[in-house]
């Protein structure tokens, strides 16, 4: 069984896929969903595909609904790390390179990132959104994984800090 | 003290623990009535219409009655009530015939109470799953009115599909018309998830195709990627929570030509000819997501002509270990000529497997020279 995992690093909110992960009957992702763009130091999304060995339709579906919505709210595309040969497969057949930036290996240095593929935004910038997001995803392996948590946890957390916010607010 | 309702029937020749049993479960709230002859059961049964009845076993009564009463009321739960010497009859009994059985006396009657809940509650719990498995098949059966007829002559080709739901009913369709210029339109499409949520918007989907059909019946000029333009936008408005990946094709019989579009459908589907055989194009985002234009290839093709498209539920029954060895396998299957429904069907055992975790579907589309 799988599991969705989350970290927020410089303003990249980081959601990582672990295993096999189904979310038929799970509204998490969808929550983490809604919740983008409310948050005012939230600057970018990556998705970790790298440890993940298998992804259904729905999170998938899922997937293509948080690009747009970041698209929205954010003005970026979501990045995708993703080196499994099977996962890349599907994301292909899903049409994926269309909405993500998606990145089938990982670059360990700065000089790599010159061979990437253009994409409709401009290239400098596209440049420093991957190199955000590979700076993102190496501090957090530094750190450990003691900076990802659950995504359940992470939303319940979200939600009942701004039920104190509201409060706090409301008793001003 | 536990309070219960429903009716009670107790089939007993009257002795003191019995007596001290009806009491108590009357003063917990239960209709008793009793029966102190096993042959009259049945017609008992027939006028009271009890929820459970308690078999005494302390009497020694005519057992067969039992069978009775389960092949003819095979819903009504049976509890046993048993002492030392009736162990034995009990353990052969909750083989066929019993539910559960209690082997105490006077002073338990709490015990008894709480087995009476317990089979009352799964006897209702069991009622209400009978229930919702009728609507269920009741929904199946629209489903699969809603499918072409297998196999179908259209056009100069065969067309044969089979669906496997992984539940009752399914997310995966499948569907071909022949317009009056003489093209074949046909889809294969997968909703994301399955069971009766999949099933409803793939009904929608039936629904529009028939619209699909009607609107472009005389546009010669519309291509498969027009096709999936229509049915993404008709779509969006939905706000559906699933997407549905589509692989749509229009085959011209008379120009021996195949054009058509992916919606993210995976696998790819396949094609082959006396001589080679080849995966389609996939890409192409997933409909019902986001405005999005789709693509189209076209391809020219032999007298003789197979096309196999599955959809990504097969990849869950395949033993080999990765996706790409999947799609080897299945293109390897498609060459070595089994190119029909029911030799698919049998190569992948769809028909042997008991459980599938995912819908699966196959299209074929045959034209021999």
């Amino acid at each position: 069984m799988g599991k969705i995992l989350f970290a927020k690093q410089g303003g990249v909110h980081v959601l990582k896929f672990v295993g096999d992960v189904r979310v038929t009957f799970s509204p998490t992702l969808s929550d983490f969903l809604a919740g983008i763009g409310n948050s005012k130091d939230q600057k970018s999304i990556v998705i970790d595909l790298t440890e993940t060995l298998n992804i259904d339709s729905t999170s998938l579906g899922l997937l293509v609904k948080i690009s747009l919505r970041s698209q929205e709210t954010l003005g970026v595309k979501p990045t995708i790390v993703s080196t499994n040969e099977d996962i890349n497969r599907i994301l292909h057949s899903m049409g994926f390179e269309k909405v993500f930036v998606i990145l089938d290996r990982t670059i360990t240095k700065c000089e790599d990132l010159s061979a990437l593929p253009t994409q409709s935004v401009s290239e400098s910038a596209l440049r420093e959104q991957v190199l955000q997001a590979h700076k993102t995803l190496m501090e957090l392996n530094e750190k450990n994984r003691a900076c990802f948590c659950d995504l359940v946890e992470a939303l319940e957390k979200e939600q009942s800090e701004d039920s104190h916010n509201s409060t706090v607010r409301k008793a001003g | 003290m536990s309070v219960g309702s429903g009716a009670i029937l107790v089939v007993s020749e009257a002795n003191s623990t019995e007596t001290a049993i009806v009491s108590s479960l009357e003063n917990s709230g239960y209709l008793i009535d009793v029966v102190t002859a096993a042959d009259r059961c049945l017609s008992i049964i027939k006028v009271k219409k009890p929820d459970l009845i308690i078999w005494s076993l302390l009497s020694r009564p005519d057992i067969s009655v039992l069978g009775c009463i389960k092949s003819k009321y095979k819903n009504l739960p049976v509890i046993l009530h048993a002492d030392k010497d009736s162990m034995a009859q009990v353990v052969t009994l909750l083989n066929h015939d019993a539910d559960d059985y209690f082997a105490g006396g006077e002073s338990d009657s709490e015990l008894l109470n709480q087995i009476v809940l317990r089979t009352l509650d799964n006897a209702r719990k069991k009622e209400k799953m009978r229930i919702l498995e009728q609507d269920q098949l009741a929904g199946l059966r629209v489903q699969q009115g809603l499918l072409p007829a297998t196999p179908a002559t259209l056009g100069g080709f065969e067309f044969a599909h089979f669906v496997r739901p992984s539940l009752i009913m399914s997310g995966d369709s499948v569907n071909y018309v022949q317009l009056g210029d003489g093209r074949v339109i046909f889809y294969l499409a997968d909703v994301s998830g399955h069971g009766a949520s999949g099933a409803i918007v793939s009904a929608i989907m039936s629904g529009l195709f028939q619209r699909l059909v009607r609107k472009f019946q005389h546009e010669t000029t519309a291509t498969s990627a027009d096709m999936l333009d229509w049915i993404n936008v008709e779509l969006l408005p939905l706000n559906l929570e699933q997407h549905i990946t589509m692989f749509l094709g229009i085959l011209n019989g008379a120009q021996n030509a195949l054009q058509y579009s992916n919606a993210a459908h995976f696998p790819a589907g396949i094609v082959s000819n006396d001589e080679s055989t080849l995966f389609l194009e996939l890409g192409g985002l997933p409909l019902g997501v986001c405005d999005t234009e789709y693509g189209y290839h076209d391809i020219s093709i032999d007298k003789s002509f197979n096309l196999v498209v599955f959809s990504d539920g097969v990849l869950e029954i395949m033993s080999e270990e990765s996706i790409k060895g999947k799609e080897m396998q299945l293109h390897l299957l498609v060459q070595s000529g089994n190119t029909d429904i029911d030799t698919l069907v049998d190569h992948l055992g769809l028909d042997e497997i008991s459980e599938v975790p995912d819908d699966v579907a196959l299209l074929t589309v045959v034209r021999k020279s």
